[in-house]
């Protein structure tokens, strides 16, 4: 009697426990799974990309191409195989693998931006870093370094060693000021309105010419990628992107507040500043070679998190792998639409991704945080107008924090009002 | 007075038909975007909300682009008229989609926020494309309208400007009391019975058409709509009675006294570049501010 109920009791707690097992096990295995079937896709579609070009070659073609280049083959000058191979290996080629590159840094950038900021309108270039590059780019052209003399290395070396001036900026007065991470992250922001209120100077007295070299080049475009910048980028890249996905786990704690975080063992100020570093070499890294690139930063974690819920673990990964393929899919159409590559990928980008973004508004707004661990509740608190006010960075309730959202730069445009 | 030199008459005309017009829409655009802005915050309860918010400078852009890189007017008129009109008319488009949306939709200030960098990336990528294939010179216009001058405010201007001004004032006034109920959150102004849901579409509407008239004639000049309410709620308080006529009177200053600098400089930099410029060092000087001493209400 008294037994059987017992052990009845206690039989009955050890299934409970064994289903939440299973359960959360197998809610892994689906994620996992939807992780590896983008990583396929993403391969496929990378492959694909390098056969829309103008030499008509199919995959199988191509990859005996590469492979041949590698091998040392080399061909008779203005026969047609010189031209394929001069084309797929000198252009082909390296624009397939820096959009790769760019679309998970970019990616892994806004991921982890959304979680340091606990605001779902973050961005990669939201803390001034893109800024900084632009205005590089910008001195850069002034000064005279320019794509037709093969400048590209001393181009993304300026812009990126400029990208690093709002970063330098923000970690220098860090420890002096008895600053709190949002007074961090705001003179981050105003750090970017600054830089771009300098390159509107710029703009505003530089003569035509050189007005349209530095936009094509602050615009986002893959045009002028080639083997002198990518090795550069991808060192920059990579080493961001693996620093992020490493402390994602750390990142996740930190959407308990930062007082619950450092009760579990994450130095908040320290983890934001070292992801604003990882952040910073990949954003300069990329507008260096491309110019800004908007959108991809921005969305590509939210629907990740409506397909895999809110755990950085699975969000990072995943996210890079879906703005990978956006991103060659973007550019796949940007080069089937136009001969000579003149539609920015910004601007398909943003096509694509405007109504991606306003379609997500307008059904629920609260869905951003909704599913998994993080943030349920007070993304409903947040984007609810109930007059409350705003808290503090470290508080539970201060979400949306709306002085941290700033109508900032668009896809790709220029100048903060623009 | 009887203007015998030629020189009397060339400065006559220097002065009255360029600097006055010049000097009196400064007074009168930067008494718009004072305005504007100030609405607009209250609004949008958001302290970093300014009058293109909504996307309306955007809007206005794509219609100037298209003039100039198309040559395509919605008034097949003299250059700068079509692109003046083009700019209005483009720039009533997110207007028009705000419209749409509230009416059919329970609209919170934050989706009008999220709605109005939707319809600005939307804008901004059309606009990106044709930008990106123009030549140099027409690159340059496009860029130096985006950026904003007062430099092209003629006599005809004058008459739409302030008829912009006075219908925004006196729009104002009737919504004033409203807006300050509107800042202690939705339910107490539900409940205050001032309809927050109206007073903020016909605001909101109120200032977009005034500020599209403005910036159809200068372009997009930005930092006046969003720093001007702060530095007024610095000097009268939050009370919108005081603060909306405060910031018509301090945005007027400051726009004039950019204009002036603009035209101190030799070459003629435009009043958005000086404004970004010194507006910058402000901004960030309210926000480290805002963090520290709260938005006062």
């Amino acid at each position: 009697m008294a037994d059987d109920s017992v052990e009845s009791a206690v039989d009955k707690y050890l299934e409970s426990e064994a289903a939440l097992a299973a359960g959360y096990i197998s809610a892994a295995r689906r994620k996992l799974l939807i992780i590896i079937l983008m990583a396929i896709a993403t391969v496929a579609i990378a492959l694909f990309s390098l056969t829309v070009n103008n030499c008509g070659l199919n995959v199988i073609e191509v990859l005996d191409l590469i492979f041949a280049h590698l091998g040392g083959a080399t061909y008779d000058i203005y026969t047609p195989e010189w031209f394929n191979d001069v084309y797929i290996w000198g252009n082909s080629l390296p624009r397939m693998l820096f959009t790769v590159l760019a679309a998970v840094g970019l990616a892994v950038a806004g991921a982890s931006m959304q979680s340091m900021m606990n605001n779902p309108l973050a961005d990669p270039y939201t803390v001034g870093v893109s800024s900084g590059a632009c205005l590089g780019l910008a001195v850069a052209v002034v000064v005279g370094l320019s794509v037709s003399y093969g400048d590209t290395v001393a181009i993304l070396m300026v812009s990126f060693l400029f990208s690093l001036l709002p970063l330098a900026a923000i970690v220098i007065f860090a420890p002096k000021t008895r600053a709190s991470p949002s007074t961090l992250i705001l003179a981050g922001v105003a750090l970017s309105y600054l830089f771009n209120s300098f390159n509107t100077l710029i703009l505003a007295t530089v003569e035509s010419e050189t007005l349209s070299k530095i936009y094509i080049w602050q615009t986002g475009t893959l045009g002028s990628i080639s083997w002198e910048n990518l090795p550069i980028a991808f060192i920059f890249i990579l080493a961001g992107s693996l620093v992020i996905l490493y402390l994602a786990r750390q990142l996740n704690l930190l959407s308990l507040g930062d007082a619950s975080a450092s009760s579990l063992g994450v130095d908040p100020d320290n983890l934001r500043i070292i992801c604003l570093v990882a952040i910073a070499f990949i954003v300069g890294a990329i507008v260096g070679c491309a110019g800004v690139i908007g959108f991809v930063g921005l969305v590509t974690p939210h629907i990740v998190r409506m397909l895999l819920g809110s755990d950085n673990r699975y969000v990072i990964p995943a996210s890079a792998l879906l703005a990978t393929i956006m991103m060659l899919m973007a550019d796949i159409v940007c080069r089937a639409l136009s001969e000579y590559d003149n539609i920015p990928i910004g601007a398909i980008l943003s096509l694509i991704g405007a109504p991606i973004f306003l379609y997500l508004i307008m059904r629920r707004h609260s869905y951003v945080w909704r599913r998994g661990r993080c943030l349920r509740l007070q993304a409903a608190q947040a984007f609810t107008d109930s007059g409350r006010r705003y808290r503090g960075f470290g508080g539970h309730r201060a979400v949306f924090d709306f002085r941290y959202f700033v109508p900032h730069i668009a896809a790709g445009g220029l100048g903060s009002r623009h | 007075m009887p203007l015998d030199s030629y020189y009397d008459r060339i400065r006559d005309e220097i002065i009255f038909k360029g600097t006055l017009p010049r000097a009196l829409g400064s007074l009168i655009i930067g008494a718009i975007l004072g305005v504007s802005g100030a609405v607009m915050q209250y609004c949008v309860r958001n302290p970093l909300a300014d009058p293109y918010t909504t996307g309306i400078s955007s809007a206005a852009l794509f219609g100037v682009t298209i003039s100039l890189a198309l040559g395509i007017m919605l008034i097949p008129g003299a250059g700068n008229i079509g692109l003046i009109v083009n700019a209005f008319v483009f720039a009533m488009i997110p207007c028009a989609i705000m419209i749409l949306i509230s009416v059919r939709r329970k609209t919170t200030p934050t989706m009008l926020i999220l709605i109005g960098i939707g319809v600005m990336y939307l804008f901004t990528a059309l606009t990106m494309v044709m930008k990106f294939n123009a030549e140099p010179e027409i690159l340059e216009q496009i860029i130096a309208w985006s950026i904003g001058s007062t430099s092209k405010v003629n006599w005809d201007a004058i008459p739409y400007l302030l008829f912009s001004l006075a219908v925004l004032l006196t729009g104002i006034a009737f919504y004033s009391s409203r807006l300050d109920v509107m800042s202690s959150g939705e339910n107490t102004a539900i409940s205050l019975g001032a309809d927050p849901k109206r007073t903020r579409l016909i605001c909101m509407v109120i200032v977009s058409a005034c500020t599209a008239i403005a910036v159809s004639f200068c372009g997009s000049i930005g930092f006046v709509g969003l720093i001007v309410p702060h530095i007024s709620r610095l000097l009268v308080g939050s009370k919108s009675r005081a603060l909306i006529p405060c910031s018509a009177a301090v945005g007027a200053l400051i726009l004039v006294i950019a204009d002036v600098l603009s035209r101190s400089f030799g070459a003629g930099l435009p009043v958005g570049a000086i404004t970004a410029v010194i507006g910058s060092p402000v901004f960030l000087y309210f926000l480290i501010k805002m963090k520290t001493g709260g938005w006062g209400r």
